[in-house]
Parts: structure tokens; C-alpha cells; sequence
């Protein structure tokens, strides 16, 4: 697998969140990534980047252009905030610690053809999703 | 930051969202509607979102704020011009919109709001006779 | 290689030329035409002409940057080919038929040193054998962009859009589905109905013979997508055999319309659009042609 482009961005403050979308419209025009595929990636990128303004506070997303057998989009979103005490749960639809809908992880998992989740108490979280351009 | 607009035509709010809004924007925006529903008798809420590009589970939830805080005041919600692409990414999400009217243009928000408001005039023209 | 070798390719460049175009015009790979033969003499001229200028005392690695504006050529020889309908055989006759001519002008040089001879040739030999994989490589290569390219099209040709009404779309579903096909009749469909601005869209699977439940999964999120959108979907043609189905996996249809046949599914969305049926209401798909399904369907594919 090679890493076409990538690039590093901060997630600290609500502009950040359409600099990161900018930057995935981008990528997605350079490989050609269907709307619906580009819609989708743009959806679970912001699901993710907003859990780190609401919950990390701040932290950062690295965004690469793939090419593999196919190209694809690859975000990593890292933070050292107080991570998650159960991923499990937390990947379930509608649980949220804050009263809001719940749907950002599993929502995001459900998007993209990629999903990771790492999250360790005190340590971070960081996340990892892909789309391929099939 | 700038506001979102909302214009006042009649007795209808119409609100259309041209692109990425920041999330204090849409928080605003919700303010907006519900100070002006309570002000003032509007009898519906149309949001144009032909142009948006992306709703994720937070726009969505204050799209459903919008729809909850008229139906408390007596107004029905309209979101016109949903994308095709915007449309299955919140299926997938498993977002709702329970007490969201939609139209697939402003046109036809504005048709659907001329024709309930104009059944309602019939219909109390002939409780009265 | 020997410098020699290189040598006596330059200085019998006319002659190897000659006898190459005399080879190819009568291999009946070519449909040959005189017209041609101006092009093709400058396609092997160009070609001749960069061999002998790759080919040093020194070069015989065909993996060497020297050799890339060559293998473009080679490329481009057998992508026209390609295009020409030739197989993937006859492209790479054009390289091997330049193989026997070069050996005969080398047994004629080195008749008397065996040694040399073998040598010379063995390099050669290799050299064009590798051009020559290049030539099927490209075959393989655009080929299955080809097969790749008419496996979409066949993609959307199997789902028409049918206009069956101003204001309501038809698409029938026909044959299995896998999860491919449903997500792709799911993007044209919506595509549709947001190109068209039709209110109404009916999704026949009279036509499906087992349906099980991620593609009942995926035709129940094109009707809500739809609703989303401010479209209505009926699901129509629900044989008993897929009620029953759908009693069995215990999927819930939620809000989605669903009718037993084409003409009810009709009935119902010709009151949504609030019109009521008329006589002449078209045929289901009858009136609407191959052309017709075509544009609708290309218009909405991204
Ligand atoms: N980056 C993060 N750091 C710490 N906790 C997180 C992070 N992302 C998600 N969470 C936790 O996971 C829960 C579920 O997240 P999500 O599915 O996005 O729903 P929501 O944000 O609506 O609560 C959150 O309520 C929060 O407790
Ligand atoms: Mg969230």
C-alpha cells in the first residue's frame, strides 16, 4: 500500500472542522471518489472531529490519499483527552454521555469501509476510517 | 460570526442554508426561530437544504429542534431540497426526522403550506355557513 | 551487446524495414489496405529507429530507464491494436515477426563465429521478448478496464427508470440482487427523483425471485432516503411467497407503502400526486423505449 498525499490538521476550535472538510473534498476530486462515497467519508470525518471539540477538547487528524488495489481516503483522528471507559458501549446506537443522540461512532462505523477504535482512560482515543474508491 | 438569514414572507419563516455552517451558527439559527415563532404567529418553518452538502448527526439533531420547537408553537417544519447523497448518509446513520415535513424543492414547500393554509380557509368558511 | 550488432541494425535499416512491412502486410492480421501502408511503414520506422538508439554496447536491460520511451511505444502499438479488435496474439506477432528478421541478419554477419552469434542473439532475443510481454500485458490491462467499464453499464442498464406517469418514476427489479446491485439501484433511483422532481417512485419486485434481508434491508432505506428527500416509495409486486418472507425474518417495513401488484401501486400514487386515473395512463414500461430507459438512466449516473 502507498500513501499518495497526506496531510496534518488541528481539531481545536469549530473552524478547524471546515478546514478538515475542505481538505477531504480535496482528496476526494483528486481520486475521483463518487458523491455519495465523498458524502458519507465528509459525514463520519465530522462525527469524529466533533467528538474531539466535545469531549478531548482538542487533538488532530491526519488525512492520506491510499492507493492500494484501489485508492481511497484513510483519516486517522488522534487526542489526549480522557478517553472512552467503554468502547463497547460507546459504539452502541444512541449511548451518549453528554444527552445527545448517541449516533457519532456507530454512525460513522456504518459509513466508511474502514473503522477503528482505540480509546484508553487518560490516555486518548484515536480513530481510524477508510473509503475506497471501488 | 455571521447569521444565517431567515426571511419572514407572510406567515411563513423561510430559512436557506447555502453552505457548511459552523455548529454555533446552527445553535443560533435554533435561537432564532424559536424567538421569532414566539413573537410572532408564523404558521410554518420552511429550511431550504438544496445547497448543503453534508448533515451529520448534530445538524440533524438541530433540524429536529427546529421541527419540535414549532410544533410547540403551532408551526409546521418543511425541509426542502434534501440531496440524494445526504439523504442515504443519514438513513445509514439512523437519524429520524419524525415531525419533519419534506418536499423535494422550495417550490413545493411553498405549494404545501398554499394549500393547507387555503383547506383551512375552506373548511372554516363552511363550519361558519 | 556488441557495437557491432548495433552497427549493422542502423546500416540495414532500410532492408530490415522492407522485409518487416512486407511480413505484416502479409500476415492476415492486418485487414490491409494500401492507405495504410504510409502509416504503418512510420509506426515500424519510429519504432526501428529507437531500438537501435537504445541498444549500446552496454544496454540489454530492458528494466533500464533508457528503455522507457520504447515501452510507451510498445504501449501505445498495443493499445491501438487493442482498439483495432486485434488479439492479444496478433498485437505481439508485430513485435516477434521483427525477431526473425534481425536473426537472419545476424547468422549472415557472424557465420563464422558461433560464439558471437549465440551470444548476440540470446540479447536480442531477450530484449523483444520482453517488449513483447509488454504487448499482452497492455492487452490484459485494457481489457479488463473493458470488462470492468460493461460490467457498470450492464449495472445500469439493469435498472431502468421508467417515467410511468408525470410525477411518478417506476423501476423494476428483476432477477437476484446482491448487496452491488441494490446500493446502485438505490443511488439511480434517488438520483432520479431528485433530477426529475418527481413525488412518487415505485419499486416493483414482482420480478425478484427470493428476497432475503440485506436486499430487503437496502430497498427499505431507498424509501426512507426517498422520504428524507420528500419522495414517496411504494414497494409493489409482493408475491405471497415474499410476504411470507418478510413474516419469517421479521423485517419491519415501518412506514413504506407496499401494494400487491403494479396497477394498485398505480392507483395509489396517482392519488398522492392528486390525480385521478385516467384511461389513457401508460402501459407500465409498454410506450417506453429502449432509448427512452437509456437517457433517463444515464442522466442520473454520476
Ligand atoms: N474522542 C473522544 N474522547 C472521549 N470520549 C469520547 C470521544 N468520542 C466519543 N466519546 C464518548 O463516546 C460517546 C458516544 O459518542 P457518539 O457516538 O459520538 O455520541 P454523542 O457524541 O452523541 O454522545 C460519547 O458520549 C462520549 O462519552
Ligand atoms: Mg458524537
Amino acid at each position: 500500500m502507498e500513501v499518495l498525499k497526506s496531510k496534518t490538521l488541528k481539531i481545536s476550535e469549530e473552524k478547524d472542522l471546515l478546514n478538515i472538510r475542505g481538505l477531504i473534498r480535496e482528496y476526494a476530486g483528486e481520486i475521483g471518489l463518487p458523491e455519495i462515497y465523498k458524502v458519507k467519508l465528509l459525514t463520519a470525518t465530522s462525527e469524529i472531529a466533533r467528538n474531539v471539540l466535545k469531549y478531548a477538547v482538542s487533538g488532530r487528524m491526519t488525512i492520506r490519499i491510499l492507493s492500494d488495489i484501489y485508492k481511497g481516503i484513510e483519516v486517522i483522528c488522534e487526542d489526549n483527552g480522557k478517553g472512552i471507559a467503554d468502547v463497547d458501549s460507546a459504539m452502541k446506537k444512541g449511548f451518549s454521555t453528554s444527552g445527545s443522540l448517541g449516533l457519532g461512532l456507530p454512525g460513522a462505523k456504518s459509513l466508511v469501509h474502514v473503522f477503528h477504535i482505540d480509546s484508553k482512560l487518560s490516555v486518548g482515543t484515536r480513530v481510524r476510517l477508510i473509503v475506497w474508491r471501488k | 460570526m455571521e447569521k444565517i438569514p431567515v426571511l419572514k414572507i407572510g406567515n411563513l419563516l423561510l430559512i436557506s442554508i447555502q453552505t457548511d455552517i459552523y455548529d454555533s451558527q446552527g445553535l443560533q439559527l435554533q435561537d432564532d426561530i424559536a424567538n421569532l415563532l414566539q413573537r410572532h404567529s408564523f404558521r410554518g418553518v420552511i429550511l431550504d437544504i438544496s445547497s448543503l452538502s453534508i448533515v451529520d448527526s448534530f445538524m440533524g439533531k438541530i433540524i429536529n429542534n427546529i421541527a419540535s420547537i414549532s410544533l410547540v408553537m403551532g408551526a409546521e417544519t418543511v425541509v426542502s431540497g434534501m440531496q440524494p447523497a445526504v439523504a442515504i448518509t443519514l438513513v445509514e446513520l439512523g437519524l429520524e426526522m419524525p415531525n419533519v415535513k419534506t418536499t423535494l424543492s422550495l417550490e413545493k414547500a411553498i405549494q404545501f403550506f398554499n394549500e393547507k393554509f387555503n383547506r383551512e380557509t375552506d373548511q372554516d368558511g363552511s363550519s361558519q355557513e | 551487446m556488441k557495437s557491432a550488432t548495433v552497427d549493422l541494425i542502423k546500416r540495414d535499416e532500410q532492408k530490415i524495414l522492407d522485409e518487416w512491412l512486407n511480413v505484416l502486410k502479409q500476415s492476415n492480421i492486418y485487414n490491409f489496405q494500401i492507405s495504410d501502408e504510409p502509416e504503418l511503414y512510420n509506426e515500424i520506422k519510429n519504432f526501428l529507429t529507437e531500438l537501435s538508439d537504445v541498444l549500446t554496447p552496454n544496454t540489454f536491460d530492458v528494466n533500464s530507464p533508457e528503455f522507457i520511451p520504447l515501452k510507451k511505444m510498445v504501449v501505445e502499438i498495443a493499445q491501438k491494436n487493442t482498439a483495432l479488435g486485434f488479439s492479444a496474439k496478433e498485437s505481439a506477432l508485430y513485435i516477434f515477426s521483427l525477431k526473425n528478421i534481425l536473426f537472419n541478419l545476424l547468422l549472415e554477419e557472424y557465420e563464422n563465429d558461433a560464439l558471437v552469434l549465440v551470444k548476440e542473439i540470446k540479447i536480442l532475443s531477450k530484449i523483444i521478448d520482453e517488449l513483447g510481454t509488454i504487448i499482452f500485458d497492455t492487452f490484459v490491462a485494457d481489457r479488463e478496464e473493458i470488462i470492468k467499464r460493461q460490467r457498470q453499464e450492464l449495472l445500469e442498464a439493469s435498472t431502468p427508470i421508467i417515467n410511468i406517469w408525470d410525477g411518478i418514476l417506476g423501476v423494476p427489479i428483476i432477477g437476484t440482487i446482491d448487496s452491488v446491485r441494490a446500493q446502485q439501484i438505490m443511488d439511480t433511483l434517488l438520483n432520479a427523483i431528485n433530477d426529475t422532481g418527481f413525488d412518487v417512485a415505485i419499486i416493483d419486485i414482482s420480478g425478484v425471485s427470493t428476497l432475503d434481508t440485506v436486499t430487503a434491508q437496502h430497498i427499505l432505506k431507498t424509501a426512507a432516503a426517498a422520504k428524507l428527500m420528500g419522495a414517496t416509495c411504494i414497494i409493489s409486486g409482493i408475491s405471497p411467497n415474499i410476504a411470507q418472507t418478510i413474516i419469517n425474518l421479521d423485517i419491519d417495513l415501518g412506514q413504506t407503502i407496499t401494494k400487491g401488484s403494479m396497477s394498485e401501486a398505480i392507483k395509489t400514487a396517482l392519488e398522492i400526486i392528486g390525480r385521478k386515473t385516467k384511461k389513457n395512463i401508460l402501459e407500465y414500461g409498454k410506450n417506453t423505449s429502449a432509448e427512452d430507459r437509456k437517457s433517463i438512466v444515464n442522466l442520473n449516473t454520476d
